[in-house]
């Protein structure tokens, strides 16, 4: 049964590593299910911070035009400073700004929304990437837990997205990196409860999940930079 | 009735526990037993004989003492924003650049870069730069608390690996509990914009939470002083070599592409 009355309480105990809302998970009638409404619910309201964050920011700053032509002339200027190549310094700001007023929202439009869309989306692969791959190491160690059950529990690695909301105010946010260290723990605690695994076994399993999740990352990027580098998205 | 105790009356069954503010953050005088290294007192104020102080008290200490030490540089950062009409972090670079050209006279990039720098700054907002200014500073006030969490959480991670390695059998939770008083003696570096005193309280601060660090690492974890000093080491020295070691691997990639 759904019990999104719940949530706030087990993201706040999740955050400590207590046990409760591990076994509550585990001991759903639909871990899965329940596992991925709280995965869409807190990545969302992540994302959603982020992009009202991202759209004050952009309003926090001169107009976007102005601002390039400014850091376009100061990149001119410290091209000779440096005797560098000014067409070279350029190239690499416009291609530099271009990423980041993407990524930022800073370009205005549509960019503002991306993180209401990107950010549930890669909660929720990662969620599926790490429950599946929690599963087949914790088999593979012994545990007789279902996947059903790996899943509800791994749903709360997605807590310390919670942190994100602070990016409502403009230029406030938590780093990227601490947090994937805290869902570390949590996924930690989520295979020791759910798989029934001594805490070596489950270090263990979790450190193979996340060195599995970032060779995948490593991949994709060194692809994106391949693609990047022989003409592709310009 | 004590909100201590562990006797569950049938009317507070559905009471929301956790959102108890005496769950979020510890005593005040819990944190200065915990700075005055008086730890038997500030992790176990009701002599049970074990640590009762919880993690989630330490995330509201964090939090709580984090925003104390970032309101002296937000008062800083709000001020000189309000003065240029301007986003704090874009009055701070062009403010640290310019210093920088006033120490380094004669460094032509260093003077680009602080003129551009103090163009952006001068460039005026979509907001009004009142508002402006005050939120970007609201911002900049609220990563102190939340960079100290995270430093909290990273750096006691693979501190109480190790220790789990070098034999410590506590549970992590009583780890980071203990270690989130640190953030009593760090409550110093919020004096850091004041001339002459700043610098000083910074370094008395980081010199006071390492030596409470020791102390509450050896506490919890019962290890001997040299492996509680290579649990606490390892973590920056590896990390220093890591960045040393793909800084030397860029650097010889560079001249090839």
């Amino acid at each position: 049964m759904l019990q999104p009355r719940s949530y706030p309480a087990f993201i706040a105990k999740a955050l400590v590593l207590e046990n409760e809302p591990f076994e509550a998970m585990v001991d759903d009638d639909n871990p899965w299910m329940e596992g991925f409404v709280l995965v869409a619910t807190v990545s969302l309201l992540a994302g959603v911070a982020a992009a009202v964050g991202s759209f004050l920011t952009a309003l926090t700053l001169p107009a976007p035009d102005g601002l390039y032509i400014t850091i376009l002339q100061g990149g001119r200027q410290l091209a000779i400073a440096a005797a560098l190549s000014p067409a070279a310094v350029e190239r690499i700001i416009s291609e530099v700004w271009m990423l980041v007023a993407l990524v930022t929202g800073y370009a205005g439009g549509w960019s503002h929304l991306l993180p209401i869309l990107s950010i549930p989306g890669f909660a929720i692969i990662w969620w599926l990437f790490f429950g599946v791959l929690a599963f087949g190491v914790g088999r593979a160690m012994g545990s007789n837990a279902s996947i059903n059950a790996t899943l509800g529990a791994a749903a709360l690695i997605v807590a310390p997205l919670i942190f994100f909301i602070f990016n409502i105010v403009p230029f406030a946010g938590p780093n990227p990196a601490p947090i994937a260290i805290w869902s570390l723990l949590i996924g930690y605690r989520a295979i020791q409860v759910s798989q029934e695994l001594e805490w070596r076994q489950a270090a263990i399993a979790t450190l193979i999940v996340y060195v599995a999740g970032f060779l995948a990352v490593a991949a994709l990027v060194v692809a994106f930079g391949l693609g990047y580098a022989a003409g592709g998205f310009r | 009735m004590s909100s201590q105790t562990h006797i569950v009356l049938p009317d507070r069954i559905d009471r929301e526990d956790w959102l108890q503010r005496q769950h979020w953050l510890p005593d005040w005088q819990q944190m200065w037993d915990a700075a005055s290294f008086r730890l038997r007192d500030a992790f176990d104020p009701y002599e049970r004989g074990e640590i009762t102080v919880s993690m989630r008290q330490g995330i509201g200490m964090i939090f709580v003492l984090g925003l104390a030490a970032g309101l002296l540089p937000f008062l800083g950062n709000l001020w000189m924003s309000l003065r240029a009409g301007a986003a704090a972090p874009l009055v701070a670079v062009a403010l640290s650049l310019t210093e920088m050209t006033n120490a380094y006279v004669g460094n032509p990039v260093l003077n680009v870069a602080s003129n551009t720098a103090s163009l952006l700054a001068g460039v005026e907002p979509r907001l009004p730069g009142f508002l402006a200014a005050l939120l970007s500073s609201l911002g900049l006030w609220l990563n102190t608390p939340l960079s100290w969490l995270s430093n909290w959480i990273v750096y006691g991670a693979f501190v109480a690996a190790l220790a789990r390695l070098f034999g410590a059998t506590n549970r992590l939770q009583t780890f980071f509990a203990a270690t989130g008083f640190t953030a009593a003696p760090m409550l110093l570096t919020g004096l850091a914009p004041i001339p002459l005193l700043g610098p000083l309280a910074v370094v008395v601060a980081w010199i006071w939470a390492a030596l409470f660090y020791y102390q509450a690492v050896r506490y919890v974890t019962r290890l001997d002083p040299v492996r509680t000093l290579l649990c606490m080491a390892l973590p920056p020295v590896v990390a220093a070599l890591t960045t040393m070691l793909f800084a030397l691997f860029v650097a010889l990639l560079l001249p090839i592409g």
